[in-house]
């Protein structure tokens, strides 16, 4: 047995452990441990504040967890729950944005604009830099930037977390990194 | 390296050794490079908080939602007291309506309440006319 199908069994065998009433608990917990720091952060960098990424956590979890019985293991279970964390941040976003009158954008620059002021941010000048001109990027190149350059992530992990084709996600990082660079520079 | 020993500057033994590491750790620790923190200890309270939230999973709706919904319901409500005042055939929808609201009461507003806080509802009357039963044989 080769590494990948060896991974590939113990994968199916922790899922068959969640969904069985009798084991969900204790495997549900080691899934928290597990993932709760990944998934905080990958939130994080999406919503930006932290009381409000708590908030999408936490809805990630249960989500997971009320819907593990359907996960039908056509990706792995940390590309499942890293979508669901997506969805739930982006929907999390268009919550507030929309109940502010503003566009989803707008919103997350706002608060990019904030974190200046935000006790748990204590990034240096070029870093609060760089967040709020990664806020003014359109919402996926935001989202590949973020998994790419933050998270270090391949391409092929954030391509089926995304749903997006390879090609697709090289361009909009490409574009980003571009859009990046010539507003540091206009910055300077 | 003929001018390794005209450099004056030193480090401390195997630091370069270390710095790989700690370099290598800051890659890997994501807070350092974007600047965002978290309060103390917050990963172990998250961890106690999803698995306490997991007692009775249910996932709130959003401010915006409970509003649609109020809105919803006042509308429903409104078009069923214009119903019954203009329409002389209203019986069967105001049966369905008891129906439906006693269901709910069944469902989501008796579930969190216990006897005491039932009968604190009734009045004084209304108590004392509840069947009684008879332990005779």
């Amino acid at each position: 047995m080769n590494k990948a199908s060896f991974l590939e069994s113990q994968q199916s065998l922790f899922i068959h452990a969640l969904k069985q009433p009798s084991s969900r608990e204790k495997a549900f917990k080691s899934l928290v441990a597990e993932y709760k720091e990944r998934l905080y952060w990958h939130i994080r960098k999406i919503v930006l504040d932290h009381d409000d990424a708590h908030d999408v956590v936490q809805n990630t979890f249960i989500k997971v967890y009320l819907n593990i019985a359907t996960f039908k293991e056509n990706s792995s279970l940390y590309t499942w729950m890293y979508r669901i964390a997506t969805n739930e941040a982006l929907n999390f976003i268009k919550s507030k944005s929309t109940k502010m009158g503003l566009q989803n954008q707008q919103w997350v620059e706002a608060v990019a604009d904030s974190l200046v002021a935000d006790s748990y941010f204590d990034g240096d000048e070029a870093a609060l830099l760089l967040q709020k001109i990664v806020a003014r990027l359109p919402e996926k190149q935001r989202l590949v930037f973020n998994m790419k350059y933050f998270d270090g992530m391949n391409y092929e992990s954030i391509s089926e977390i995304l749903d997006t084709s390879v090609g697709a996600l090289k361009a909009s990082y490409h574009h980003a990194v571009k859009k990046i660079k010539s507003q540091l520079n206009d910055e300077e | 390296m003929k001018n390794k020993n005209k450099n004056p500057f030193k480090v401390p033994p195997g630091y370069f050794d270390s710095l790989e590491q700690v370099l290598i750790d800051k890659t890997k620790n994501p807070q350092q490079l974007h600047g965002f923190t978290t309060p103390e200890n917050y990963f172990e309270d998250l961890e106690y908080e999803i698995l306490s939230n997991l007692k009775n999973p249910k996932l709130f709706p959003s401010k915006n939602l409970r509003i649609t919904l109020l809105g919803v319901a006042t509308l429903a409500a409104s078009l069923a007291i214009i119903l019954s005042i203009f329409t002389k055939k209203n019986s069967l929808f105001v049966e369905i309506n008891d129906q439906v609201f006693e269901e709910y009461n069944e469902t989501y507003y008796l579930d969190n309440m216990d006897s005491f806080d039932i009968l604190s509802m009734l009045e004084d009357n209304e108590i004392e006319t509840l069947p009684t039963i008879s332990i005779e044989p």
